[in-house]
């Protein structure tokens, strides 16, 4: 090829290159330019507005004033309610009591209620996963099935917006479809419903139970919601769990025990299981055991001191825990492995206030 | 002859050109990818999942690693705002990495620190430990007093040794990290339990106003050479890691602020403490390490995890900092060849680590002897004048398209600048940088493909300024 073959095919292949990259370099910069404008212009709508309805946001805090401005709220313009939906939502997040009782008014005065819950049906997701949201921090409990039903929606978000407001609207109605999704997917979707479950506190022991006999291969987690739930009810069965010939059962179960605190028969069981076959099983034994806080456990906890580190950690940490009874038995380590974690138990006993359970 | 050499030259330069255009088209497929990513990433995590993190009982305690040679200056700060992070249960971590500069002394002043004993296993090697020291007023504070090892990587993995929490974050002790910045990063590895690492975004801190170890107001910096860092980090973080991780294919998450399952690390032994790329070396290696076991791993980007760092404002400090990442680069390039093109790898071996060979570790050299043959040809008169111009011309417009779409990504998703002079600061140094910064640049990686070559390991840390404040 010529060089004035070549030159020229050098502009047949730059020129128009210049030309698309110029166009799509000038219209990025006119969209950076109107996206910042068109962000500050609603920005200062937003403030405006804000400080228009705030006040009458915050007059729902006092009974007396409550109606009258949910009366004015209920006059606002249209063109006004996502403001006011905003600044209802923001304060609803960080409060309880009788004011969620007058922002559920306000918002279903003002109509949001009704568009929330057909916003459940929308087709995009986020507007499903925000309305989902929206209902659950009014406590508005008329929409428990609408939301029981986006337990199944396709969208992770969406199901987990329902699950967290079903937590918070605390309606037993939605205790088993709750349970049911502890079988779900994913292990944060799983926390949300271990979450949402906790707000029920006891009285979602027996649907628990229940759910165990259906799955039984989710015994760990139903044992580590027991202990979270503070199931006090359910220490015959975590202990008959803890002879379960799945390891991480026991553990499980000695795990919940431990959270429950001081009981006379998850003692024993947890002095026999120091001497299970799995680490992580006499590690959870040893902090069930120092948590029920017998003097008479310091020399079972001292024999674990040389035993693997997490048990070893859970055993030095236990005899912290047990006042002088535990010190004396830190003080007779002198030699071996856990000489070091001793002394820094003993370390933290001189120089720090050590929070129980820690 | 003379029409030999012409005809040589321009195909040359047409060869750059070609290779430009397939950097920057690499570039602008990230950005794009970036686009949709980042805005579903703004959908979906709202603060609402921030919240539940800071509640849930499945949100694992943290270990934050803050290994300090010689930071006097900023250490104390720098702790202060990680006490004041915005997370239910973490600890910190401070390796004294044998400084000379007083930073053990600062810290012992500050946080009222008193020996304790060593009584963490220590399975990472490192240089000895000389010291253990707790702070009895200010929460969870553990210092390491340990031998310089001559590198971050070896006080890394002391603070790796003496962490006490399944997660460590490992940061640079002039970094500040956003209140948010542990919540937000510490999602993927509760939603997928093969998450083995994630990485954060680094800013820049140069210039922003700065209250109680807070960074309150993001602003550009004043030096000039800052100010082209800033466009070019949001360019690499904001398009090229998020788009990598999108691809499943995230080779480096910055030393500057990473979050690390500690059991995985200790796995692989730690940071390689022979490394000059360190951060990109164990990422790699975490990679291979997962695919040579067939283990189900995830690596991952995400971009609101802010850690604020100072950036270098003096040509020799930038000038150093760029020639100890090329040397990285292809240290870690060289020492893991056998990835590179083997299916066995996956992306990472069939995408990213041929990207980084072909244009990072390559890209200075044939855009330096693109300048060179340019100028020569010009000088001779053996290179037409109008092509050169629209060559030029092309290069200057594809390079600022990028820049100028990391700018966008910046504008549509977090718009940490709110003042309208620092935005349009940032589309003009997106323009200008193509005039002087870049050739800058690339002269400095050249110098580091010369000291990689001669095996140079030294380097120089850069000067501590301290933060500037409200």
């Amino acid at each position: 090829m010529s060089l004035v073959d070549l030159t020229a095919l050098i502009r047949a292949i730059l020129i128009p290159i210049l030309v698309v990259t110029g166009s799509v370099l000038a219209g990025l910069l006119i969209y950076i330019f109107f996206v910042r404008g068109a962000r500050m212009v609603s920005e200062r709508r937003r403030d405006r507005l804000a400080a228009r309805y705030r006040p009458l946001v915050e007059a729902l805090l006092d009974p007396d004033l409550a109606p009258g401005a949910i009366r004015r709220l209920g006059a606002s313009p249209v063109r006004h309610r996502p403001a006011v939906e905003g600044l209802l939502l923001a304060a609803v997040k960080v409060a309880s009591g009788t004011f969620v009782d007058q922002v559920r008014a306000a918002a279903s005065h003002l109509g949001l209620v009704e568009a929330w819950t057909t916003a459940l049906g929308d087709s995009r997701w986020w507007m499903r996963a925000e309305a989902a949201r929206a209902l659950g921090c009014v406590r508005e409990d008329a929409v428990v099935p609408a939301l029981m039903a986006r337990l199944d929606d396709d969208h992770e978000e969406v199901r987990a917006a329902a699950v967290e407001s079903l937590g918070l609207i605390g309606d037993p109605r939605a205790i088993d479809a709750l349970v049911a999704g502890l079988s779900r997917e994913s292990r944060q979707q799983r926390s949300r419903v271990v979450l949402a479950l906790r707000a029920f506190g006891p009285s979602v022991v027996e649907p628990l139970l229940a759910y165990n006999l259906r799955h039984p291969h989710d015994t760990a987690t139903v044992a580590e919601l027991l202990g979270q739930v503070h199931a006090v009810t359910a220490v015959d069965t975590l202990t008959s769990w803890c002879s379960d010939a799945r390891p991480e059962v026991r553990a499980a179960a000695l795990g919940a025990l431990g959270t429950l605190g001081p009981c006379a028969s998850t003692y024993y069981y947890a002095l026999r299981a120091l001497g299970d076959e799995v680490e992580v099983v006499r590690a959870m034994a040893a902090r069930a055991v120092a948590r029920c806080q017998r003097r008479d456990a310091a020399p079972y906890l001292a024999t674990g001191l040389n035993d693997e580190w997490a048990v070893a950690a859970q055993c030095a940490r236990g005899l912290r825990e047990l006042g002088p009874a535990g010190r004396r038995e830190l003080e007779r380590v002198v030699e071996g492995p856990a000489t070091a974690l001793a002394r820094q138990m003993i370390w933290e006993l001189d120089h720090r206030a050590v929070a129980p359970g820690a | 002859m003379r029409t030999f050499f012409s005809e040589f030259m321009t195909a040359f330069d047409v060869g750059v050109l070609l290779y430009l255009i397939a950097i920057n088209t690499c570039y602008l497929t990230f950005t794009v990818i970036a686009f949709f990513k980042l805005v579903e990433h703004r959908r979906r995590w709202t603060p609402r999942e921030v919240a539940g993190v800071m509640r849930s009982p499945a949100t694992p305690p943290i270990s934050v690693i803050v290994p300090a040679y010689n930071e006097a200056l900023t250490v104390v700060e720098s702790v202060r705002s990680l006490l004041a992070l915005n997370y239910p249960q973490f600890e910190v971590v401070v390796v004294n990495d044998g400084s000379t500069d007083g930073t053990l002394d600062e810290l012992r002043r500050a946080f009222g620190l008193v020996a304790a004993p060593i009584s963490h296993d220590q399975p990472v090697p490192t240089r000895p430990v000389r010291g253990v020291y707790r702070s009895i007023t200010a929460g969870d504070i553990v210092v390491i007093d340990k031998v310089n090892g001559g590198c971050k990587a070896d006080a890394a993995n002391a603070g790796i040794n003496a962490a006490q929490y399944p997660l460590v974050c490992v940061i640079d002790a002039d970094s500040l990290l956003d209140e948010q910045a542990l919540v937000r990063a510490v999602l993927p590895f509760i939603e997928h339990q093969e998450t083995i690492a994630v990485g954060g975004i680094v800013r820049i801190a140069n210039g922003c106003l700065v209250d109680g170890g807070r960074v309150v107001e993001a602003r550009l910096p004043k030096a000039w050479l800052a100010r082209f860092q800033v466009v070019e980090y949001l360019r690499a973080f904001l398009a090229g890691r998020v788009a990598h991780s999108a691809l499943n294919g995230l080779l480096i998450i910055s030393g500057g602020f990473g979050l690390f399952r500690r059991d995985v690390l200790i796995e692989v032994g730690g940071y390689a403490a022979d490394s000059m790329g360190e951060d990109m070396e164990l990422v790699t290696r975490l990679h291979r390490h997962c695919r040579d076991r067939k283990r189900p791993y995830r690596i991952v980007f995400r971009p609101d995890p802010i850690c604020w760092t100072q950036a270098p404002d003096s040509a020799r400090g930038l000038a150093q900092q760029r020639n100890r990442w090329h040397r990285g680069t292809l240290e870690v390039l060289a020492r893991h060849r056998v990835m590179a093109g083997n299916p066995r790898y996956g992306r990472v071996g069939l995408l990213s680590l041929p990207y980084y060979a072909v244009f990072e570790a390559f890209g200075p050299v044939v855009e330096a002897l693109g300048y060179v043959v340019t100028v020569v040809g010009l000088c001779f008169g053996l290179i037409n004048w109008e092509i050169a111009r629209l060559m030029l011309l092309a290069a200057v417009l594809y390079g600022t398209l990028i820049s100028v779409g990391a700018v966008l990504l910046e504008e549509v998703t977090f718009r940490r600048y709110r003042r309208v002079r620092d935005l349009l600061w940032m589309l003009a140094f997106g323009v200008l940088e193509n005039f002087g910064y870049r050739q800058l640049t690339t002269w400095w990686r050249i110098r580091g493909w010369f000291d990689f070559l001669r095996n140079k390991r030294d380097w120089e840390p850069m000067p501590r300024k301290g933060f500037a404040r409200t």
